[in-house]
């Protein structure tokens, strides 16, 4: 297995920074994520697949200025890069490739 | 909630997360929401340091496999009349082990957490090194010779194997915290000259 390919969790946070948009900071990332996923995130686990996303250069980070309602600490704002938006959209198609024809998953009850 | 914010300085938790848990505690979330997510927080950046330094880590918990492999060999192989001066060798050795761990973590980050952190995990990987080893030699070679068996129960047989890491983890956070201080001070003795 490719070590670059994309985790689940991380596919699900990328995704959940391209919904939010250029407010991409920690809070509205794992917000977005719990309303999808209905339960509930740690935000740990968030900056922790964020950060694998950076390394790979799916994502970018910058600070933002620190503010008082969070204890003087600044938010780390998120970006899509390019080649994130090309691996999304490349295992968008794996994956439905990989669905398309399977009589298992025809119905969606189980 | 005060606590929460000093554990995850103690730790070293990015300041972003740090941050955001203030905003969603200045929002009114639960308490018990508060400590998990922080727990969680401290746990991965626990795991990541782990992770990034272990080499480190693994090169000092030899340290500490290796001298503690030499004294079982020599208690099985060529157990001394008196224990007294090997026990004194061993203890001085590992006291100094977990010094020159604590200084180094704290010499080359700046941060004494560092180095109470690095002596800590060398103790605790190179003690469970040492049981796997001990117990290789015990099933190889102690058991099946009774005057070497009668040695290795004389020396504290599994109670000092599997219970003494535990007891001295105390100690060598106390060591760590000293050589931890030497190395920090140290650090910014030279860099003030």
């Amino acid at each position: 297995m490719n070590r670059e390919a994309l985790g689940n969790f991380e596919l699900m946070v990328l995704l959940a920074v391209l919904r939010v948009g250029e407010d991409a900071y920690g809070v509205p990332i794992a917000r977005e994520l719990e309303d999808k996923v209905t339960r509930e995130v740690l935000l740990g686990s968030v900056y922790a697949a964020l950060e694998r996303l950076e390394a790979k250069g799916l994502v970018a980070s910058s600070l933002g200025d620190p503010t008082p309602e969070r204890g003087g600490r600044a938010k780390r704002y998120f970006t899509v890069t390019a080649k994130g938006l090309l691996e999304v959209r490349e295992t968008q198609r794996t994956l439905v490739r990989l669905w398309r024809g399977l009589p298992e998953l025809k119905g969606g009850t189980a | 909630m005060k606590a929460t914010w000093w554990l995850m300085d103690r730790f070293g938790v990015p300041e972003a997360i740090a941050g955001d848990l203030v905003e969603q505690a200045q929002r009114g979330c639960s308490a018990w929401w508060l400590w998990r997510q922080a727990f969680a927080a401290i746990g991965i950046t626990i795991a990541k340091k782990i992770d990034a330094r272990g080499g480190v880590i693994f090169a000092w918990a030899l340290v500490v496999f290796g001298a503690m492999a030499v004294r079982g060999l020599f208690d099985t192989y060529a157990p001394p009349v008196n224990y007294g001066p090997r026990s004194t060798l061993t203890t001085w050795v590992a006291i100094g082990t977990y010094l020159a761990a604590g200084w180094y973590g704290a010499y080359r980050t700046g941060r004494l957490q560092s180095g109470v952190w690095l002596a800590a995990m060398a103790h605790i990987v190179g003690q469970t090194l040492t049981i796997g080893f001990t117990l290789a030699l015990f099933f190889s070679v102690i058991q099946n010779d009774l005057t070497k068996l009668r040695e290795f129960e004389m020396t504290g047989g599994f109670g000092e194997t599997f219970f003494l890491p535990l007891i001295l983890l105390p100690v060598v956070i106390v060591l760590g915290v000293v050589g931890g201080t030497i190395g920090s001070v140290v650090r910014r003795r030279l860099k003030a000259t």
